[in-house]
């Protein structure tokens, strides 16, 4: 079992791609009858839960097993830069992280329950990340005794997370919503659905292109239910974002060629290059792709897709740690190589 | 490691909780379930003895009050659900969420929601028979449901 993540493999280096959802991912919350949770949890029943909850986790072979209090920081950047941890166990750097199948499905302690699995798939995948970690949930409740209640469902220590406990979220790529006004639409859509949408990397000026759609709670809630929602709520919002791209390239060919020509312009020539400068290019030449106005770019959409992960801070740190230039120069010779095919390791498969 | 203990009512799941209850004239400590703790205290379908209600806005479990609870968002242990089961379905009711479960639960539940079933339909049956003056059947009815509320399985 490792102790440390691989920089350029993770989840994001394979799989199906889309051109609305960058990722796919499924949480699912458990606790254990007969323990407090862990807000009243003492040193005692916590080490004697604990050891429970590895002993069930080991029947999967886990390929990695993180503590992230004893991990370097590095790691940590890692883990959240991916999407394996949320932001509050990254910003209290405690927790035990159990990574399965090429880091596709992962369990973690130390949030506010016992037990989160989650399982995350590139492009849009609910149906498969979410089968995936609820399978896996009923083989564990062979070994543990999950907590649960008629009328409530499961239970976590938030009662707003009841029910089927399960949280689902998509990385969301809408740069035509976000250029068209159409965003205010949006957020009123998803929010009476139970979904919030916040802005997840954010460009230059603070604005971004790349949303996170989020599940707010799952209290009364079945996963069945959850996921043909979701489907249906993210199969209109794709046909929107595809809508308002085939719009603007009907309406402003010009503005649209010149965004994508500027994109490939600087990202083929730059040789400092920063990371929200590389992801509002990335962005422009990735929602112009399908299009093909830009015949030089022979890149694909699962290239772009690895790209977005591999430039971000710690995995530019951890990948290339044996090379002297900063981050930002680093970024520009990675992607200058890669646009011209050139051998690189972030594109080794 | 301790074993969990049997819960004292329903036999099958494992206690959680520890309750007082007036059973054959004296007062014993009973370790229940959620479920079991849940009906005791006078959630939907459960015989509900008011004093037990109104002493419920501590967890025995686990220590955690109500005002914990506004307080944090969060609950102490799964038998605070049923401590708080009152202004826990309030709440559930102001903030929209659907009030009923009807997703799958573990696969061992299923025994306990089968007694549950069974209760309601014994209540239901002994209201009918009082209101028809069928005393004998419902002297029947009220026989089941207090061996089932003590645990006594029904063949």
């Amino acid at each position: 079992m490792n102790h440390e993540l691989d920089p350029q493999n993770s989840w994001f280096s394979r799989g199906e791609r889309h051109p609305v959802v960058l990722s796919t991912r499924a949480r699912l919350v458990r606790n254990v009858e007969n323990y407090p949770f862990p807000n009243r949890l003492d040193k005692e029943k916590q080490d004697e839960l604990l050891g429970r909850i590895e002993q069930a986790l080991v029947h999967g072979e886990p390929e990695n097993r993180l503590d992230l209090e004893k991990t370097v920081p590095l790691t940590q950047r890692l883990a959240a830069e991916r999407l394996l941890i949320s932001a509050p166990s990254f910003q209290k750097k405690k927790g035990l992280l159990w990574l399965f199948e090429g880091e596709s499905r992962g369990a973690f302690w130390g949030a506010q329950d016992h037990l989160s699995l989650f399982s995350l798939d590139s492009g849009l995948a609910v149906k498969t990340v979410a089968d995936r970690v609820l399978k896996w949930e009923s083989f564990l409740a062979s070994l543990l005794d999950f907590a649960a209640l008629p009328g409530w469902g499961y239970l976590s220590s938030n009662p707003a997370f009841t029910g089927s406990g399960l949280k689902l979220s998509l990385l969301l790529h809408i740069p035509a919503l976000v250029r068209t006004g159409m965003l205010e639409q949006v957020f009123r859509a998803v929010e009476a659905q139970g979904y919030s949408l916040s802005a997840f990397w954010a460009l230059e000026q603070g604005e971004s292109e790349f949303y996170l759609l989020s599940g707010q709670f799952s209290c009364g809630l079945a996963g069945q239910e959850q996921i043909e929602v979701l489907t249906a709520l993210a199969d209109r919002l794709v046909r929107f974002e595809e809508e308002a791209r085939r719009r603007e390239m009907s309406s402003d060919r010009r503005a649209c060629l010149d965004r994508a020509g500027r994109a490939w312009g600087i990202l083929s020539q730059a040789r400092i290059l920063s990371w929200e400068e590389a992801l509002r290019h990335f962005s422009a030449m990735r929602s112009s792709l399908e299009f093909g106005i830009i015949p030089e770019v022979t890149l694909s959409l699962s290239q772009i897709d690895r790209l977005l992960f591999c430039l971000q801070d710690a995995h530019l740190a951890a990948g290339w740690s044996n090379r002297p230039e900063g981050e930002d120069e680093l970024r520009a010779d990675i992607v200058r190589h890669t646009l011209f095919g050139r051998e690189d390791p972030c594109l080794k498969d | 490691m301790s074993l969990p203990v049997q819960c004292r009512r329903c036999g099958i799941r494992p206690a959680v909780s520890s309750l007082e209850v007036q059973f054959e004239g004296k007062r014993q400590e009973w370790h229940v379930c959620s479920a079991c703790l849940s009906a005791l205290l006078g959630s939907p379908g459960g015989e509900a003895p008011p004093q037990a209600a109104e002493k419920g806005t501590v967890c025995p479990s686990c220590g955690w009050t109500e005002k914990d609870w506004r307080k944090t968002a969060t609950l102490g242990c799964p038998a605070c659900y049923a401590v708080f089961s009152r202004p826990l379905t309030t709440w559930r009711r102001r903030e929209g969420y659907p009030e009923d479960y009807r997703g799958p639960l573990p696969a061992s539940w299923n025994s306990v929601l089968d007694l549950q079933k069974t209760v309601r339909q014994l209540r239901a049956d002994l209201q009918t028979a009082i209101r028809e003056e069928r005393y004998e059947d419902a002297a029947a009815y009220r026989d089941r449901l207090k061996k089932l509320s003590f645990g006594e399985v029904e063949s």
